[in-house]
């Protein structure tokens, strides 16, 4: 009999909110120098795949919860020929949740929110990666920081951690109860998709600024978001504008789980007439300090499985609990954010897989009420900022580059996917 | 590389991709290109028949709702037009244009059919044949569809068993509407829920410890 598992704390949610408009995938990507052979990738697909169990899934009716079973049809790779982000086609996937794709030197892989985060799509992008180097013959010596086709599956990997970290003992509710958001609205693109724009640029000098700002890359990413939105917003008035960020608990609860494990701080700042950027610096640098600390992650843990284990909420049938989920996601949830800037960090490879990497990004899909969402990811000291929008206004990234350009000095280098223009 | 001088930034594309202003002349190679050029004809055009099919259909019934004031003020017609657009997109939109499973569009057509049937019934002045014959039929072609996928799709039942399963729940509903009084003929009703009953027995029986499993995770809390 198949394997099956729940579908994890926050991955309820995505499931029960997931729609046309927002489709609950997101993508990470590798570039390489080379064209990539996608005979070769399936081959290293087919070989990776059997050490993510979790990830090869499809999704199953249940009366009080939907769950995930394991899927023993065959995944296959597929050239990119739609926009990035697309709701996953069931039919066309064979009923995975995941699905790889490629495009000239790029290896994708998008991910529907439910089965995982960005840390586990990472993952399994780079163990995808290394597969398809070696299979193309290049020699590369590992260091522990990825995980090898030929590893034993750790069982904590398919662990829902949230269960594991929850503290009964502590406040199951955060304290701080976040304000409505100034939101983005715009004119949906025509065809509906999603358009990307990403900028290329020197991640050690944007980190060096950012440090001499005295905040972190996240932070001084974060505050010029919160600026350009300002600058760029239609009223002419003081606004609160917060930026959501995704943290990866994994960095402050060890886990090993390749489900999703994370949570969402939102970094908020009520900007004013005559703020300056070192003041949006400042405030944005201490929210980012503060919910990032582990007692406030803790409540966020306490908080989702409180919500999960509460009886009612369990035994009312999907078709009831859905609607009333997607309900209070899109008017309490997607309310308290302008938009997701989500940052994988500079990605651990081993250093010989390094020189065949050109670069690596993250696509966050964006939403009815977040139509622009942002993604960041470094490799090989190259930062990929992807902004990725439902929307045909993109007065705002243009002058998101022009700010922060102006702002370090650096030299950033720009491309889009064309949708919609 | 081009240069913007208006954005401030660099790019290998012809065009600006943030201003769209012509940088070059030449074209990038196409194994140079970030992204792919995508046929958005395609999109805009199941995009369009969507919306087209949603607003023709409120025309339509706008169109015979004024028709009806005018013409025929006593009787309200209209609403056989209303249902049946209603049907009509549901079969469009879920069943013909989504990629929904199959036992999902059977219990979409079971539950929207019986409900356009269900107004024309009551429209009638009382709900009579609907809930006597056509309610427990539809129900019950319903269950002997998905269990004939289930054998036809054999080793891959487990995708059917939730659709089975809302079928045979399904099926006790002319029971209940026939004890409470809405219905006055039995064997339709009876017909209904015999086929569901045996169904899950059938089930029981032939794959006993995977079916139990099956439920179990089913009906997980």
């Amino acid at each position: 009999m198949s394997q099956w598992y729940k579908i994890d704390n926050t991955g309820k949610i995505f499931h029960a909110v997931s729609s046309s408009s927002n489709s609950a995938v997101y993508r990470v990507s590798a570039t390489l120098y080379e064209m990539i052979d996608p005979e070769v990738l399936q081959e290293a697909l087919d070989i990776v795949a059997i050490r993510f169990p979790t990830l090869m899934v499809r999704v199953r009716k249940g009366l009080f919860w939907d769950f995930l079973e394991a899927n023993d049809d065959s995944l296959l790779v597929k050239e990119e020929t739609d926009y990035p982000c697309a709701p996953i086609d069931r039919k066309e996937n064979n009923a995975f949740l995941i699905r790889v794709l490629y495009f000239n030197k790029r290896i994708s892989v998008e991910v529907f929110h439910s089965v995982t985060d960005g840390g586990g799509a990472q993952e399994f992008l780079k163990t995808l990666v290394y597969q398809y180097l070696y299979l193309m013959g290049k020699n590369i010596m590992t260091d522990g920081t990825i995980l090898l086709p030929e590893d034993e599956v750790d069982q904590e990997e398919s662990e829902d951690s949230f269960v594991r970290y929850v503290n009964h003992s502590e406040p199951a509710k955060s304290q701080d109860k976040d304000q409505k958001a100034y939101q983005l609205s715009g004119t949906e693109l025509s065809p509906r998709g999603i358009n990307l724009v990403q900028g290329i640029m020197d991640a050690g000098a944007l980190n060096t600024f950012a440090k001499s700002q005295g905040t972190s890359l996240t932070g001084l990413l974060t505050s010029v978001l919160i600026l350009t939105i300002y600058e760029e917003r239609k009223k002419n008035s003081d606004a609160y504008i917060s930026v959501a960020i995704p943290v990866n608990l994994r960095k402050v609860f060890p886990s090993k789980t390749m489900r999703n494990f994370f949570s969402v701080s939102n970094i908020g700042v009520q900007v004013k007439k005559d703020m300056t950027m070192d003041e949006i610096i400042e405030a944005v640098t201490r929210e980012l300090i503060k919910k990032t600390e582990k007692s406030f992650l803790q409540r966020g843990i306490n908080h989702f499985v409180s919500f999960q284990k509460n009886l009612l909420l369990r035994i009312v049938p999907v078709f009831i609990k859905y609607p009333i989920m997607r309900f209070a996601f899109n008017s309490v949830g997607e309310n308290r954010k302008t938009l997701t800037l989500t940052n994988l960090g500079n990605v651990k490879v081993p250093d010989e897989m390094r020189p065949f990497i050109d670069w690596m990004d993250i696509v966050l899909y964006p939403t009815k009420k977040s139509p622009i969402n942002c993604g960041a990811a470094t490799i090989n000291n190259k930062l990929t900022m992807t902004f990725a929008r439902s929307i045909d206004e993109n007065e705002f990234i243009k002058a998101f580059f022009k700010n922060l350009t102006r702002m370090t000095g650096l030299e950033v280098t720009v491309h889009s996917n064309g949708w919609g223009e | 590389m081009n240069r913007c001088s208006e954005c401030e930034i660099n790019t290998k594309q012809r065009a600006c991709p943030l201003c769209h202003q012509l940088l070059s002349t030449t074209d990038l190679p196409k194994e140079e290109r970030a992204y792919p050029a995508y046929d958005q004809k395609r999109f805009k055009v199941k995009d369009r028949l969507a919306k087209f099919a949603v607003f023709g259909g409120i025309l339509a019934t706008i169109i015979c709702l004024l028709v009806n004031i005018i013409v025929m003020p006593r009787f309200l017609w209209v609403f056989y037009v209303a249902v049946a657009v209603f049907y009509l997109l549901v079969s469009l939109n879920h069943t013909i244009l989504s990629p929904s499973h199959l036992g999902g569009k059977i219990i979409a057509q079971v539950v929207s059919l019986t409900f356009l049937l269900l107004v024309i019934d009551a429209m009638t002045g009382s709900l009579q044949w609907s809930v006597d014959y056509v309610m427990p039929l539809i129900i019950l072609a319903g269950i002997v569809l998905i269990c004939m996928l289930i054998i036809k799709v054999r080793m891959k039942w487990t995708g059917y068993i939730s659709f089975l399963l809302m079928m045979i729940g399904l099926g006790y509903l002319p029971l209940i509407l026939y004890f409470t009084g809405v219905s006055h003929v039995l064997w339709p009703a009876v017909s209904a829920a015999s086929l569901g009953t045996v169904s899950f027995i059938l089930m029981l029986l032939i794959a006993n410890e995977s079916f139990m499993t099956q439920l179990m995770r089913r009906f997980h809390l």
